[in-house]
């Protein structure tokens, strides 16, 4: 239970200052909201009973302290998602003294039902009507007065993203606090909600007279763009062509980055930590250079990455194309059990899988978003693409190479289409939602909104995966480390390469390439590095060294096993903050390794059996 | 609300939304369970998909693939056709 894991850090169940939470359906702008109250004071935090994580922040208001809650967008509150579960339960046992209804003005015709919904609960509330710019634009008339008479509580009309309206309401917020002091905080009453049958009369009574909804709705950008986007023979190229572009922006910026960030971390090293470590016994500086450092600088590594991948990915959803590109690959990934966001983040993966594994937040469905998670590992991250160019260059030649290299891409596919078809049957990873998707307008993201996204997620990486990093990196120093004065086969680590040989040996891994593996745990650029100290002689030797002593089938073996193995122990951690779930966890590392050895066992026995050596 | 009588040949025959041609609109009927149980009722009820509400065939994926709807007003959602054929219409 997530109740026990030891990142539960806060119980927030202090009454005494009053509690606000954020309700609405998805594409209300309610995190904007959210995000627009609470500024960049915001953290995430775990709440004992809910299984996921919220976001919440203190903020002063009128003159005191009010804690806001961000809730997950929903629905509707009877309902069965995973989402709806986590709002019935937070609602159920943290009482709250006021909930803000975000509704999305445009579509109040049918939005309508969750203010009604908070009514029955027997929460006090304050209903703000957010995109009202948009709605205006659309013709649809809103009388909020009218509304506020109808349900009883104060109505607003505001533009969370440009701010309009936004001080009014919050002065409504504030003066619904007030008048609820020295009241105690209430619980949802969902026998009262479950009582009461909802028609479609009850809805339109409630806006009739106070919303007018123009007979002809003008033809919106978003109508004319989606006869393009959405074409059923155009609409595929351009959406491969917009992954091109994104995927180019992480390629050419981001990339290159990892490069910035470790000149900087190489020259911390090398001009401050190394001569002031110099004072200190050589293991010592060993141990600090080579298993704390390296984890520092391993996650600070990832830094602009994340951030980078975030900013596009803010704009690709916060545009409305996220969803459609759902749709358009749908008729394709339906069939893995997978839907067109899994395709996504599968592209992104191409760049590094860490960000990739992130976003697959946008998936509600759990089985659906564990799925995905379990098959993005095994995308060709740059990372491995350096592997596999420094091999392949060594063992091949300048003709075979771009083949090999283009058919580790195309296994890469492959298998993770195949793991997906596979494991799409199992209950744990079958979407038992319908498939039923808003596609919002389209709408331009702000740069504050973007901005947003790419920080509070870097954020959030650094908390969760910084730790688990840098413990790794330590255990790899001691396993390749010790018994002291031992080097390469000798060490631990050495020792359980060669212990592993009746394993490896029948995928044409000698002991050296296994040691390597064990570092490549890490990451993969460090394989590289390792083999060098591994065979104890330069790069460029090392390459002249592996072409005499590998052939190309192992050579081949080698690189099918480091394609489909653990990328690195940042997806690792990743994969565990993201699932929350330390069984995913194992589980997705087992599958990966045992993926890894049939694929190239079959692979190197069937290339032996055709006489290749 | 919607008591229009039948204008051409087809308005008022009760089909599912998976059969309507872009350009089509139709009143629901009705929302079945099918192999969602509540799931589907209830989160079709949210996007505005429930009896006596309009809704309209935008377009129609290639290849068996899924079906843009109008919902209401101002609400395009994407589902799948397996999903659609369980909302029963009265085509307007």
């Amino acid at each position: 239970m997530d109740c026990c894991a030891p990142e539960v850090k806060l119980a927030p169940t202090d009454n005494k200052i009053p509690r606000v939470a954020l309700i609405g359906q998805p594409n209300t702008g309610k995190s904007m909201l959210y995000n627009r109250i609470t500024g960049a004071s915001a953290y995430v935090g775990n709440w004992p009973g809910i299984t996921v994580s919220l976001s919440n922040a203190r903020v002063k208001l009128g003159g005191r302290e009010v804690e806001f809650v961000d809730l997950p967008g929903i629905y509707d509150l009877e309902g069965f998602s995973d989402d709806e579960t986590v709002v019935a339960n937070f609602l159920k046992a943290y009482p709250v003294d006021l909930v803000i209804v975000v509704v999305n003005a445009s579509q109040i015709d049918r939005q309508i039902l969750m203010p009604l919904q908070v009514r029955l609960l027997g929460l006090p509330a304050v209903v703000m009507l957010n995109m009202a710019d948009e709605a205006r634009k659309a013709g649809i008339e809103i009388d909020p007065a009218a509304l506020s008479a109808r349900l009883g509580v104060p109505v607003h009309l505001i533009s969370a993203k440009y701010g309009h309206g936004f001080a009014d309401a919050m002065v409504s917020v504030s003066a619904a606090l007030d008048g609820r002091a020295g009241t105690k905080p209430v619980f949802a009453n969902y026998e009262s909600l479950r009582g009461t049958l909802m028609t479609e009369e009850t809805l339109a009574e409630t806006l009739h007279g106070a919303v007018a909804y123009p007979h002809e709705p003008p033809k919106t950008i978003t109508d004319r763009l989606d006869r393009w986007l959405l074409h059923p023979i155009l609409g595929l190229p351009i959406f491969f062509a917009v992954m091109l572009g994104v995927f180019y922006i992480v390629w050419s910026i981001g990339l290159p980055s990892q490069d910035w960030v470790g000149a900087v971390t190489d020259w911390i090293q090398s001009s401050i930590l190394e001569p002031v470590l110099s004072l200190g016994p050589s293991w010592l500086q060993n141990f600090v250079i080579n298993g704390i450092w390296l984890g520092v600088a391993t996650v600070a590594s990832f830094v602009p990455l994340i951030m980078l991948f975030f900013f596009c990915m803010a704009v690709v959803e916060d545009s409305g194309y996220l969803s459609r590109a759902a749709y358009l690959m749908d008729t394709w990934m339906r069939r893995l059990g997978l839907d067109g966001r899994a395709f996504v983040m599968q592209m992104m993966g191409f760049g590094c899988n860490v960000p990739a594994l992130m976003g697959t937040r946008v998936m509600r469905s759990r089985p659906l978003r564990l799925l995905s998670m379990l098959i993005i590992p095994f995308s060709l991250c740059s990372a491995r693409l350096a592997v596999f160019v420094f091999i392949i260059s060594a063992v091949f030649s300048p003709v075979q190479g771009p083949l090999v290299l283009f058919s580790l891409y195309v296994i890469s596919f492959v298998a993770a289409f195949l793991a997906a078809a596979i494991f799409s049957r199992s209950k744990q990873f079958k979407s038992t939602e319908p498939f039923v998707l808003e596609l919002p307008p389209y709408r331009v993201p702000t740069l504050r909104q973007v901005w947003l996204r790419g920080f509070g997620e870097l954020r959030e990486f650094l908390h969760r995966a910084t730790s688990f990093i840098i413990l790794g990196t330590m255990g790899v120093w001691f396993l390749t480390n010790f018994p002291v004065d031992a080097e390469g086969l000798d060490t631990w680590g050495g020792q359980i390469g060669r212990f592993l040989q009746p394993v490896m040996a029948p995928i044409g891994i000698d002991p050296y390439l296994t040691l390597a593996l064990i570092f490549g745990f890490i990451a993969k650029e460090v394989v590289i590095g390792s083999l060098a100290t591994i065979y104890a002689m330069s790069a460029g030797l090392v390459a002249q060294h592996i072409a005499t002593t590998v052939s190309p089938a192992a050579a081949y073996s080698f690189c099918l096993f480091c394609l489909l193995y653990t990328p690195c122990l940042t997806t690792v951690a990743t994969a565990k903050a993201e699932s929350r779930s330390w069984g995913f966890m194992l589980f997705s590392l087992a599958i990966s390794l045992v993926y890894a050895w049939l694929v190239a066992f079959v692979f190197y026995q069937s290339a032996l059996l055709l006489g290749f050596k | 609300m919607h008591d229009s009588s039948p204008k051409f040949a087809h308005a008022g025959q009760i089909t599912t939304l998976a059969n309507l041609q872009p350009g089509e609109s139709g009143v629901v009927e009705s929302v079945e369970a099918g192999v969602f149980e509540h799931g589907l009722s209830v989160r079709l009820r949210a996007m505005g998909v429930s009896a006596s509400r309009e809704v309209s065939m935008m377009r129609r994926g290639w290849f068996g693939g899924p079906l843009v709807v109008r919902a209401g007003k101002a609400t395009d959602i994407a589902i799948r056709r397996a999903e659609a054929a369980q909302v029963k219409v009265r085509r307007v």
